[in-house]
């Protein structure tokens, strides 16, 4: 029954029909930018692939046909024009994830070097964009759930109970029967309904469309679900609440709004400026300031640097190389440069680590967070798998740099069989955390208790 | 940073405050304070993103019952019966909403200015900020207004202003530039830098230093470098400075030309979107733009190359290089950066403040053309 009615209403009322087309396309617009985005960081990581491949190549042919060219003093002596600064050269790529385009990511690859003067975070390779855009970001579907799928989803609800008691509707439903909360919380369903769904099916559009779903990912596309099914219903269940202290439609819609600027921008705001403050990042010009002052000291005093540098590398003890190795000494002071700025970038990490500790910690303030928070997990946007990328970037740095300086020091030739066997770079994937879903249903748990609290009150003074 | 950073950090925020200047390097800008935020803000959390965002829907919240909800309480009939004209319902309304406005923006300018740096151009960028801000919330009150006279239930105002915001706002911007990017792709980062490592390498420098050798000894009529009047090495390096920076020159420019032609769409949005408008005048009044990095850009980079050549010519003269130690760093000026005036904000940012202008107007011309729907909904009735 209440079914049918509210189906007639909804096919009666224009402005309805009209708030949801707009959504449709909001999801459209918002899938397609995901998507596209997606595709464009996907061809970004094929090209480094490609790039990869060139250089490889590029040092097998140096390898084959050594050139009888003047070997200039930066390079290796031995292996002229395999290794030196840029030669020798791999991609980490952060690896993409089933629901990747539900956010974008600026900073997904690092171009690792044998002789590097500094770490993963100097080599980031990304996309160019014009600057406003990445100051204004994408509307993509990360967007669309946590801004726009809110503010429709109170524009259809904020005046389901109002409009029934400005019309009068109201008083001659509580005279003829019982059930009225229920009522309304299907009714509020019925709303709710096409919007979540249209928002399930643009993820699912946009999962499908980069080829990233697989039959393992179909939990993880349920706990989506859930996911957008508890937003829904918090803003659902809030617009309830509002309607149950206005009297008026206007009243209720202002309100209604206002508590989404709350939610959505006030607390975020508030919690996040208060977050910077608790966890201060050093900054980078500190970190850039530390590898410098490593170099100029690493190059005070390079007899000492290169004995040292073979002290904390006792397997090239038996490597006899000379004070006056240019090469050498570059590997040496790169290696004194590493350690100085991972020190620093420890420092760097574990506060990052911590901020978004207390980030997560603080998004329990609003749902909007919360859903932020999972939305980015899921997607493999999150601060914490980046900051993992990075640490597994620099251990990678270091068994790369290995490899080839282990040889080159010897004074050994590097054959294309070496080449082969040259480190890969892996990335272990972090663990999904559930916690913000958890925090969700506490938030609609806390609002449905409200509305069965307040609803029939405010139902009965009718 | 601009004084006026702090309301609107502008494109810093997103390309970096600092440059690194050294010999044989262009860096690129670094520090970018977002980098180093919570990552899981989805908003722009500056004072200038929240005033030209929020406080529109706020006042599109404030405004949007004026004259639907008077219409829907029943009062408004009354107040038409008692004689009361048109007009003055209606222009007395918008009178008041926008007194609100302005004497908001009138009170953030008045501790703006107390708290802030009281020199002459400070006190005219802060005047020109606040008639570009008070430009766009008019904009914002006279749009409510019209839709409230306009319409007939408070939820399809709600409805229509809610849409108009959203895309003018939150979707309007991002779409703009998501487009002017798809027009006009800005070449792969890396592969900039290959190309750029590429010519940079392209003849070698021992090749180059031989070839330079070669034609100073014929120049100078001499056998060796000894012989030359000067120090051979410091000539090298500062050849090689020249041709380097010759080549990151032609590098910047050619980028600089994408992202104009990028620009060139987002000039036309602007007279489409004022939120775009405000954006580009918020930020060129406070100095926080693409043009001001720019020129912040350019004036380092003029600096770097008179320090490297002054230490090149150092290297120069004879029996110098053992002395390049403090002495000769004490000889470098200090890199000391000085904001262009407000003129050169005004120079190229005015057709912003005339877009706002323009729609500031033409929306309370709006409002007058929707007197004469006031009262027909409840003549119809």
């Amino acid at each position: 029954m209440i079914l049918k009615s509210e189906w007639a209403l909804l096919r009666r009322s224009r402005s309805l029909k009209i708030i949801l087309f707009l959504f449709f396309i909001a999801c459209t617009v918002a899938t397609f930018e995901s998507v596209t985005s997606y595709q464009r960081e996907l061809d970004l990581h094929q090209q480094y692939l490609i790039e990869e491949q060139e250089r490889i190549a590029s040092l097998i042919q140096a390898i084959e046909t050594p050139s009888d060219e003047v070997v200039p003093s930066w390079q290796d002596p031995t292996n002229p024009g395999v290794v030196g600064r840029g030669k020798a050269a791999a991609y980490a790529i952060l690896p993409m994830k089933s629901f990747g385009p539900l956010r974008k990511r600026w900073n997904t690859a690092s171009l690792v070097h044998v002789i590097t003067g500094g770490n993963a975070l100097d080599h980031i390779v990304k996309d160019s964009v014009h600057p406003l855009l990445e100051s204004v970001g994408k509307f993509d579907l990360s967007f669309l759930i946590l801004v726009i799928m809110p503010l429709t989803i109170i524009l259809v609800i904020f005046d389901l109970i109002t409009r029934d008691r400005e019309s009068g509707v109201l008083r001659l439903l509580s005279a003829q029967s019982g059930g009225l909360l229920s009522r309304y919380i299907i009714r509020m369903g019925l709303r709710l309904t096409p919007i979540v769904g249209m928002v399930f099916v643009s993820v699912m559009v946009a999962a499908l469309s980069v080829g990233s779903l697989s039959l393992q990912a179909i939990p993880l596309t349920l706990a989506i679900l859930l996911s957008l099914i508890l937003y829904a219903a918090f803003w659902g269940g809030l617009t309830l609440i509002v309607q149950s202290w206005c009297r008026a439609s206007a009243t209720s819609g202002v309100l209604s709004l206002a508590v989404w600027t709350v939610f959505v921008v006030l607390i975020p705001a508030t919690v996040f400026f208060v977050a910077d403050l608790l966890v201060q990042v050093p900054s980078r010009i500190e970190r850039t300031s530390a590898s410098r002052e490593a170099y100029r000291a690493a190059t005070l005093d390079t007899s000492a640097l290169l004995a040292r540098y073979f002290e904390d590398h006792p397997e090239l003890a038996d490597v006899n190389v000379d004070a006056g190795n240019y090469y050498a000494l570059r590997v040496a002071i790169d290696d004194r440069v590493s350690l100085a700025r991972n020190q620093v970038e420890s420092k760097y990490f574990s506060a990052l680590d911590e901020k978004d500790k207390v980030s997560r910690q603080v998004s329990f303030f609003s749902p909007m967070l919360l859903m932020g928070v999972w939305l980015d997990d899921v997607s493999g946007a999150s601060q914490r798998r980046i900051n993992e990328f990075y640490r597994v970037v620099n251990k990678y740095q270091i068994n790369f740099a290995k490899f080839f300086n282990e040889k080159t020091l010897r004074g050994e030739k590097i054959s294309v069989l070496d080449l082969k066997k040259r480190p890969e770079f892996q990335f272990k994937e972090v663990t999904l955390v559930y916690g913000a879903l958890v925090g969700l249903f506490i938030w609609v748990s806390l609002v449905f208790f409200v509305v069965l609290i307040r609803i029939p009150k405010a139902i009965s003074l009718d | 940073m601009p004084d006026g950073a702090i309301f609107d950090p502008g494109l810093h925020s997103v390309l970096g405050t600092t440059l690194y200047l050294e010999a044989h390097r262009v860096n690129t800008l670094e520090d970018a304070p977002r980098d180093d935020e919570s990552q899981y803000s989805y908003l722009d959390r500056s004072a200038a993103y929240l005033s030209r965002t929020i406080l529109t829907l706020l006042i599109f919240l404030l405004v949007a019952s004026s004259i639907v909800g008077e219409r829907e309480r029943g009062t408004l009939e009354l107040l038409l019966a008692q004689g009361i004209p048109r007009s003055s319902v209606i222009f007395g309304k918008t009178l008041v909403f926008s007194g609100l406005v302005l004497g908001l923006v009138f009170v953030s300018m008045l501790i703006a200015g107390l708290l802030g740096p009281m020199s002459k151009d400070a006190l005219v960028r802060l005047g020109l900020l606040s008639a570009g801000y008070a430009f766009f919330l008019l904009i914002a009150v006279f749009i409510g207004m019209a839709v409230s006279i306009r319409t007939k239930s408070s939820q399809t105002t709600i409805t229509i202003l809610l849409f108009i915001w959203a895309f003018s706002a939150l979707l309007g911007p991002k779409l703009t530039t998501s487009l002017a990017l798809a027009l006009n792709p800005l070449p792969l980062q890396f592969k900039v830098y290959e190309e750029l490592q590429k010519d940079l390498d392209s003849s070698g420098y021992l090749k180059r230093t031989e070839e330079l050798k070669g034609h100073l000894l014929a120049e100078h009529g001499v056998e060796t470098v000894e012989e030359l009047p000067f120090e051979f090495r410091g000539q090298a390096l500062q050849s090689d400075e020249e041709r380097s920076s010759f080549i990151y020159e032609e590098y910047e420019s050619g980028l600089r030309a994408r992202l104009q032609a990028q620009d060139k769409w987002l000039h036309i949005a602007r007279f489409f979107l004022p939120w775009l408008a405000v954006e580009q005048w918020s930020s060129a009044v406070v100095g926080t733009d693409l043009k001001h990095v720019e020129r912040f850009v350019d004036v380092s980079e003029k600096y770097r190359r008179e320090m490297v050549k002054l230490m090149n010519q150092h290297l120069m003269v004879k029996g110098q290089e053992s002395q390049s130690g403090e002495a000769l760093w004490s000889t470098v000026p200090e890199f000391s950066y000085v904001q262009p005036g407000v003129n050169y904000s005004f120079s190229y940012a005015f057709p912003a403040i005339f877009i706002l202008f323009l729609w500031t107007v033409g929306s309370f011309l709006f409002v007058v053309g929707s007197i004469k729907y006031l009262g027909r909904f409840e003549e119809s009735v």
